[in-house]
This record gives structure tokens, C-alpha cells and sequence, in this order.
């Protein structure tokens, strides 16, 4: 797998996953590092 | 400063690739319905917080609770799968490679069968199922080794005459009656188990083996046509490269059907 691959396969997923984790972090924390 | 920013990155990251992991388990399964309300909720769930509706909030909770132990319940097998893959290997790679096993003992004993001329119909099932097939026979459901299919494929035995199902890497049934070909141009030499092949290839996606009782060359039958004299090297190429292909397919899901069937017709065509 390479590179570019690794970043389009399944990227509907990833961005998913992106704004779940994201929206996990957020509401964990309150939004504060 | 800097660190704190690291670590939230760090964090973010890690929820992010257990999340992918997660969905790409689930995708597929019937647990994905059940994800996409659980995370309608949780989005109702998370407006009713940023907004103070306390009475929603509470009702959310209480179902929160509730839910996560139904859940459990309900997809105790999935969760036991999930977790077992985990255990295994990250990738699940162990698993699949040993899922494909088969091939090695199935295709030993199509060479020996060829070398000895005796009679070998082996239907490998696809996406499509073959239940009518399998109600046709005799269910051994037992794991496949070249023993296996020898004995069954021996002219003494009485389930010799017909063809063995192989699906989910098990030798499903024997002495399975397939529907035999229409096409009449077929060589008159061909005889009934090739027109069975044929016959069951026209209707089904199955790939369905051949080895001649008259003359114990191999033939391979996909798609409505027939490869004869096909190389056993080839064809067991062929098999291990459409069955990782599609190992890979169900662990990521990335293609489509349509795109993952076009190599196999060319690899069909090589064998």
C-alpha cells in the first residue's frame, strides 16, 4: 500500500471516523488541550 | 504548551484509528443499522448537552444505561468476533491466511485424482449461494483435506457421481446434482459432469472444477464457459490471488463489487 493509497481508500470512512473521534474529543474535554 | 497541544493531537489520533477500526469491523454486519441509530441518538444526546435541555438530557441517560446492556446482549457473537480479531492480529492477516488453507489440500488432490484419472467435480461457492446445490446432496460439512475429497470422488463410494460444494473454506456437501448446460455446440466428447459444470456456471457465480474421468485433464468452469486443460500452477495461482483479493475485500471493504470482479474474469481467462 502506498502512500497516496493509504490516504484515498476508504476516505468517506476516515473523514467519519475523523469527525467521531473529534466530536469524542470535544465533548471529553470540553473543547480545552 | 507545546506538549499539551502534542498530547491533544496524540489523543485525537488514537480515538480516531480505534473509531476507523471500529467501523471498518462493523461495516457490513448487521450491527451497522444499529450504529448509525446509536449514533443518531448520541448526536441528540450531545445538542440536548450544548443546549441545556435538561429533560432530554435525562431521558437520554436513562437510555444510555439501558441501551449499552441490550446491546450488549444483542451482539454478544459480533462483540466475541471483534475481540477475537483484536486478539489475533491488528490486521486480522493470520486469520485469513489460514483461511485459505484449503486451496493447498484441494488442489493436491486434484493432482493426484488427474494423475490417477478418476472423476473430480468441485464447485467453490462465491457471492452468490448455493443452497439448492448443497439440498441436492449429501452435507458432510467437514474440513477440507485431500483425503477427504479423495475418498469422496473414489468410483466405490456412493457419493462419487455427483459434485462436492466447498463455501466458507469447508467441504459443504457431496453428491450434489448440478443443473446440466443448454448449449449444444458443446464437443460431443465433453461428458455429463462437464455439462454439469457448465450448466451450474451459467446460473451461478461459483468457479466449479473438473477433472476427467476419461482422460484426467483439469477444466475449469466459470461464467457460462469453460477453460479446459487448464495447469493446475495456474489455476491454484489463480484461486490463492482471487481468495486473499477477496479476504482483502471483506476486511476493508474498499471496492465495490463490480470493480473486484474484473481482474477475476482475467485471471480466469490466464488459468
Amino acid at each position: 500500500m502506498n502512500v497516496p493509497e493509504l490516504f484515498t481508500r476508504n476516505w468517506q470512512i476516515k473523514l467519519l471516523s475523523l469527525i467521531i473521534s473529534l466530536l469524542i474529543w470535544y465533548f471529553i474535554t470540553g473543547g480545552r488541550p | 504548551m507545546y506538549l499539551n497541544y502534542l498530547r491533544t493531537l496524540a489523543d485525537i489520533a488514537a480515538v480516531y484509528y480505534i473509531v476507523y477500526r471500529l467501523i471498518l469491523l462493523l461495516k457490513g454486519t448487521r450491527a451497522m443499522q444499529v450504529i448509525w441509530g446509536v449514533s443518531i441518538l448520541a448526536v441528540i444526546t450531545a445538542v440536548a448537552q450544548l443546549f441545556r435541555l435538561s429533560a432530554t438530557v435525562w431521558l437520554m441517560q436513562q437510555f444510555w444505561v439501558a441501551g449499552m446492556v441490550l446491546l450488549i446482549v444483542v451482539f454478544q457473537p459480533e462483540i466475541r468476533f471483534a475481540l477475537a480479531n483484536i486478539g489475533s492480529n491488528p490486521l486480522g492477516r493470520v486469520m485469513v491466511s489460514q483461511e485459505y488453507k484449503f486451496i493447498g489440500e484441494m488442489m493436491e488432490a486434484v493432482r493426484s485424482a488427474a494423475a490417477e484419472k478418476m472423476g473430480m467435480l468441485i464447485v467453490l461457492e462465491q457471492d452468490m449461494a448455493l443452497r439448492d446445490i448443497v439440498e441436492t446432496g449429501v452435507r458432510i460439512n467437514g474440513e477440507i483435506s485431500k483425503e477427504l475429497l479423495l475418498t469422496v470422488f473414489h468410483e466405490n463410494t456412493l457419493l462419487h457421481d455427483g459434485a462436492a460444494v466447498i463455501a466458507n473454506n469447508r467441504l459443504v456437501a457431496a453428491g450434489c446434482i448440478l443443473p446440466l448446460t443448454e448449449q449444444q455446440e458443446l464437443s460431443k466428447i465433453l461428458g455429463m459432469r462437464h455439462r454439469a459444470a457448465l450448466g451450474l456456471s451459467e446460473v451461478a457465480d461459483a468457479i466449479i472444477i473438473i477433472v476427467s474421468e476419461e482422460t484426467g485433464a483439469l477444466a475449469v468452469a466459470r461464467n457460462g464457459k469453460l477453460q479446459q486443460h487448464a495447469d493446475p500452477k495456474d489455476l491454484e495461482d489463480m484461486l490463492y490471488q482471487l481468495y486473499r483479493s477477496k479476504a482483502e475485500k471483506t476486511l476493508l471493504r474498499r471496492a465495490p463489487r463490480a470493480e473486484a470482479q474484473a481482474p477475476r474474469a482475467d485471471n480466469q481467462s490466464q488459468a
